[in-house]
């Protein structure tokens, strides 16, 4: 089968296309000029790869002179996988990557002849500061949102769901918090927990030096963390995309059946440290956004922390019972030791 | 292909990126909405400038003219800056020539949409530009923008206190940030204020899409609203909110309300290859693509509600003024005899309802509100015309408050001066006289007398005899010799003029070649061939017929105010029945909780047809001025079939006419005919009730 890719370079997008190679899929691949020969160089001995110069954020994504004519008329389905991932990034560049971009891909297959199935890579995060349990099919603009990242993806999710893609259907996938591959370890970038296991490696030395008894932490105590290892994502997406029901337009939450909590997470991360501190609670998120900075935390993450919002899986859970995830416990000692690699 | 982006100051919810075929040309269209974050607008121009070939500016302040200054906006020109050499616009030429055209067309096809209704502005600058063109269509314009552009609950009235406040506020107006100056919420306590009551008890609203995000969806229930242009998502609201009619003044040619007056002109740009449209380019586009207003119903989700009616009665005699509580203990005294005189001063007043009317044909339901104006004929047709005009003026603003659609004059008030033109010229209503289903009811009393006399031979539903109108060329005769056309093998026009007798004979033998037409001045030369006579002249209670000529068992149908059949004449010949109107029963479990002067559910006709024209939603003048239109009887004669009104009562001189009453005068009419000599002189049983 004939897939498109977007993000294909991406911490997910690799694996994923990685794997749709191996499946024997002919992968074509939307890459900015920039970044193609960090594309090839990732993708270099696979033989059905295309490369695609393009850019989402364009009006005219395909740099190609004809457009949409230059793809193969027998595309039969869209991976829309690249986005702007970052917490702190500025207003117009998410949204004319994560909103303009979603238009375009959307522009682009209604002018394709026979795509079947547009996947669209969407987060957890579209929910917003929610308070109660968010159905995977629920969508609230007039939620808060705490940065411009979770606003321009909930923004590029609307859009998805109005569109009018006539014979294509469409399958949202709503990611959890995607941590390090659950048997190496491997990360190639920081973000959400990891910057508190950068923190921790930091703590780790200052502990040896000044021993602390409690370390406190601005959160709710029902506040969870829905964490995914990358390899486990992949396997999951894998098996959706490959195995897709029936449904015109059907939407995902990709988050864990364990309720992990941001207490119990840190406490544990910091017993694999060898660290022993009781974590307590303050109320005062907005004194704990001002220390956090200094120590090298973005201060976009306290929401998150803060979170009232419980993920429904009840459709996850009927089409694919038997996707589960492993517990923290099982995968967490490899993912700190790789962070302690990573920060020396 | 060329390109467009829009960039809207309104929600990224509603953007678009589609293929717009116009003009014989497509075009790229896409919408970027900001969601209210001004910083953003300007980055995306910046970004998308060089990849498109229009840009158009939606949801921004527009340029504000004012005392020969145009007040544009900081941020807007920061807008037009950022956008650099592209073109661009913000609709605001389409706008300016289109929207003043829109209502202009409106206010003619639904003259009563704006007379003297009170129209609401939820904020007046951002319609500045097309203000003038609502001034021109009513003198009540409510402004809201106090609250909407500071918070505070206080409302503007009237145009020229409103530009007083504009050219104040513009020039601080124009340095706020926008993001700041964001739709305030109108559903906020604050609106409940007093001050703000006139804003919310305006008749129609005037908003913009991103308004309907802000308001109180029951403040339009019944409302009429006007729309910039009309989204799904504000068509889904105005359902909701049950609103009566929603007029969209975006053209609804393109089909693509979404594109809105920005994206619209950005086409036409695009298409000329233009920079800017002028004038000429304008009226060619609007001429060539025939731009109309879009209506829109909404489908009350909510159960029907019962739509109003208004009727306007009086007291046909002195007695029925005592009727009145404040009044009542003055009768007998000596300022009794005076207070019917005095009543000309009176206010009307409400007087009672009429509940429960159903149509047979869709289980619509109306109700009525009676008002009454305490003057009697007398007192009435002695004044000046001006003085019950402004009195039944009161009465129509009173039931346009209560609710009512359309309002109908009874009795005297449709006879004085012209016959209900003024009223309903300065009423906030539709007036109707109700005069088409009168007439059309009497020829039904009459042809239910001809039937009950049982005299006259029918075939194939024509009646094989004679029928009369004396006065048959003005304007009522005219109709009902028309109607007796299609029912009467043989016709007999009379009239004072010949030449206008030729023409009437030439368009009634038009209209139906069967039958044959006679002409003639003289009535009493036919009387006695004739099974029913028709009068309507305007003798002023002149004889016009020598009943004592008269056919035995002849139904007269006397048709004219004042009678041409005297009470005098009438009793002389009691083989005859002299019918002087038809009243009619509504459908539905009618009931009325104060007399109008007939006996049970019985109302007069002219009532019926203010009650069927509620029932059909037509809300207009249907009968007005002493004219009646042959058209209009048919048309109001199929509408009282449709919904099942039908004939409670054949009216005489002195009040309903029995059965028993008519069977008596068959008698004497079979008597008269083997006799052929003058008869005794039965009397009158009838009790006298009053009379309309």
């Amino acid at each position: 089968m004939k897939i498109l890719v977007t993000g294909a370079t991406g911490f997910i997008g690799k694996r994923l296309t990685d794997k749709l190679l191996s499946d024997g899929h002919d992968i074509y691949i939307l890459v900015r000029k920039q970044s193609l020969e960090k594309a090839r160089q990732i993708f270099q001995d696979k033989k059905n790869i295309h490369f695609i110069i393009g850019d989402i954020s364009n009006n005219d994504v395909l740099e190609t002179v004809g457009g949409v004519e230059t793809l193969p008329d027998d595309i039969e389905s869209v991976i829309h996988l690249a986005a702007i991932y970052d917490l702190k990034a500025d207003i117009a560049t998410a949204y004319s990557h994560n909103v303009v971009g979603t238009q375009n891909i959307i522009y682009l297959i209604q002018r394709m002849k026979n795509v079947k199935y547009y996947h669209h890579i969407s987060t957890y995060a579209v929910s917003g500061l929610y308070e109660g349990e968010f159905g995977e099919e629920q969508i609230e603009s007039k939620s808060e949102f705490p940065e411009y990242y979770s606003r321009t993806k909930m923004q590029a999710e609307h859009l998805v769901r109005n569109s009018i893609l006539k014979n294509t259907k469409v399958r949202i996938y709503r990611l959890g918090i995607i941590i390090g591959d659950s048997k190496t370890g491997e990360m190639d970038k920081i973000d959400g927990p990891y910057y508190f296991l950068r923190f921790f490696s930091q703590l780790e030395k200052i502990n040896k030096n000044v021993p602390l008894k409690v370390l406190p932490l601005t959160c709710n105590a029902n506040s969870t963390l829905p964490l995914l290892p990358v390899d486990i994502l992949t396997e999951w997406l894998l098996e959706m995309m490959t195995n897709p029901t029936e449904h015109k337009l059907r939407s995902y939450h990709l988050v864990p059946d364990e309720k992990i909590l941001v207490t119990r997470f840190v406490e544990k991360t910091l017993k694999h440290y060898g660290i022993n501190l009781k974590v307590i609670r303050i109320p005062f998120p907005k004194l704990y956004a001002r220390v956090m900075p200094l120590l090298s935390i973005p201060k976009e993450v306290i929401p998150y922390m803060m979170s009232k919002t419980i993920y429904s899986k009840t459709q996850i859970k009927k089409d694919f019972p038997h996707l589960k995830a492993p517990p923290l416990k099982d995968y967490l000692p490899v993912i700190v030791k790789a962070a302690r690699e990573m920060f020396p | 292909m060329k390109e467009i982006i829009m960039i809207a100051f309104g929600s990224a919810k509603e953007n678009f990126d589609e293929q717009i075929t116009l003009l014989g040309e497509t075009f790229r269209v896409k919408r970027l909405g900001v969601d209210f974050h001004f910083q953003l607008a300007v980055e995306l121009i910046k970004k998308y400038r060089h990849q498109c070939d229009i840009l158009c500016f939606s949801g921004f302040p527009i340029d504000i003219k004012l005392d020969g200054k145009i007040h544009i906006h900081e941020q807007t020109k920061e807008l037009r800056k950022a956008a650099g050499d592209t073109p661009w616009t913000d609709g605001g030429n389409l706008k300016f020539m289109a929207l003043p055209l829109f209502l202009k067309n409106l206010a003619m096809k639904e003259p009563f949409l704006f007379k003297g209704k009170s129209i609401a502005f939820y904020s007046g600058i951002v319609q500045w530009d097309y203000l003038s063109a609502y001034q021109e269509l009513s003198e009540d314009l409510i402004f809201a923008d106090p609250y909407s552009l500071t918070g505070v609950p206080a409302v503007i009235r009237g145009f020229s206190s409103f530009r007083k406040m504009a050219s104040k506020v513009s020039p601080i107006l124009k340095r706020i940030n926008l993001e700041h100056l964001k739709e305030k919420d109108f559903r906020h306590k604050l609106t409940k204020a007093p001050t703000m009551k006139p804003f919310f008890d305006a008749d129609i609203f005037v908003l913009n899409e991103t308004q309907m995000e802000y308001l109180k969806l029951q403040d339009l229930t019944g409302k009429t609203v006007i729309l910039d242009q009309i989204d799904n998502f504000s068509r889904k609201q105005l359902d909701q909110a049950n609103a009566d009619r929603v007029y969209s003044c975006f053209p609804d040619f393109v089909n693509m309300p979404h594109l809105g007056f920005s994206g619209l002109e950005a086409i036409l740009l695009a298409h000329l290859e233009k920079k800017k449209l002028d004038q000429d380019d304008l009226l060619e586009i609007i001429t060539h693509l025939k731009i109309r207003p879009e209506i829109y119903i909404p489908k009350s989700q909510k159960t029907q509600t019962v739509e109003r009616f208004s009727f306007v009665v009086h007291p046909l005699q002195k007695s029925q003024l005592f009727m009145l509580p404040l009044i009542k203990p003055l009768e007998g005294t000596p300022l009794g005899s005076k207070i019917e005189d005095a009543m000309k001063h009176a206010p009307g007043y409400f007087y009672g309802k009429v509940t429960g009317i159903k149509s047979d044909f869709n289980g619509k339901e109306v109700e009525g509100d009676l008002f009454a104006l305490p003057m009697t004929p007398k007192v009435m047709m002695k004044q000046k015309p001006e003085k019950v005009y402004e009195a039944l003026h009161k009465i129509c603003l009173e039931a346009h408050k209560k609710g009512s659609k359309i309002i109908g004059l009874g009795a005297y008030t449709k006879i004085v001066g012209d016959a209900g033109v003024t009223v309903n010229d300065h009423s906030p209503i539709p007036v109707t006289t109700g005069n088409s289903l009168s007439a059309s009811a009497t020829l039904w009393a009459a042809s239910f007398g001809v039937e009950k006399m049982g005299l006259v031979k029918k075939e194939k539903g024509v009646y094989q005899g004679t029928a009369m109108v004396i006065g048959a060329t003005g304007s009522i005769g005219k109709v009902c010799a028309r109607i007796l056309t299609n029912q009467w093998k043989r016709i007999i026009v009379s009239a004072p003029r010949p030449y206008k007798i030729l023409e009437l004979i030439a368009e009634l033998k038009k209209q139906n070649p069967n039958t044959e037409v006679v002409g003639t001045s003289n009535p009493d030369k036919y009387s006695d061939e004739c099974d029913l006579i028709v009068t309507s002249t305007s003798a002023q209670g002149e004889s016009v017929l020598d009943i004592m000529k008269v056919k035995p068992g002849c139904v007269i149908c006397d048709v004219s105010r004042p009678f041409d059949i005297g009470l005098e004449d009438a009793s002389r010949r009691p083989d005859v029945l002299v019918i002087a109107s038809g009243e009619v029963a509504l459908p539905g479990n009618v009931k009325i909780d104060k007399s109008i002067g007939l006996p049970g559910n019985i109302v007069y006709a002219c009532l019926a047809e203010t009650a069927l024209l509620a029932l059909e939603g037509r809300h207009e003048a249907f009968s007005l001025s002493r004219d009646l239109s042959y058209e209009r009887v048919c048309e109001i004669d199929q509408l009282a079939r449709k919904h099942g009104v039908r004939l409670a009562a054949v009216m005489g001189h002195t009040g309903e006419i029995t059965e028993e009453e008519i069977a008596l005068c068959r008698k004497h009419a079979s008597k008269a005919k083997v006799k052929k000599t003058s008869v005794e002189v039965e009397p009158d049983t009838s009790e006298p009730t009053p009379q309309k």
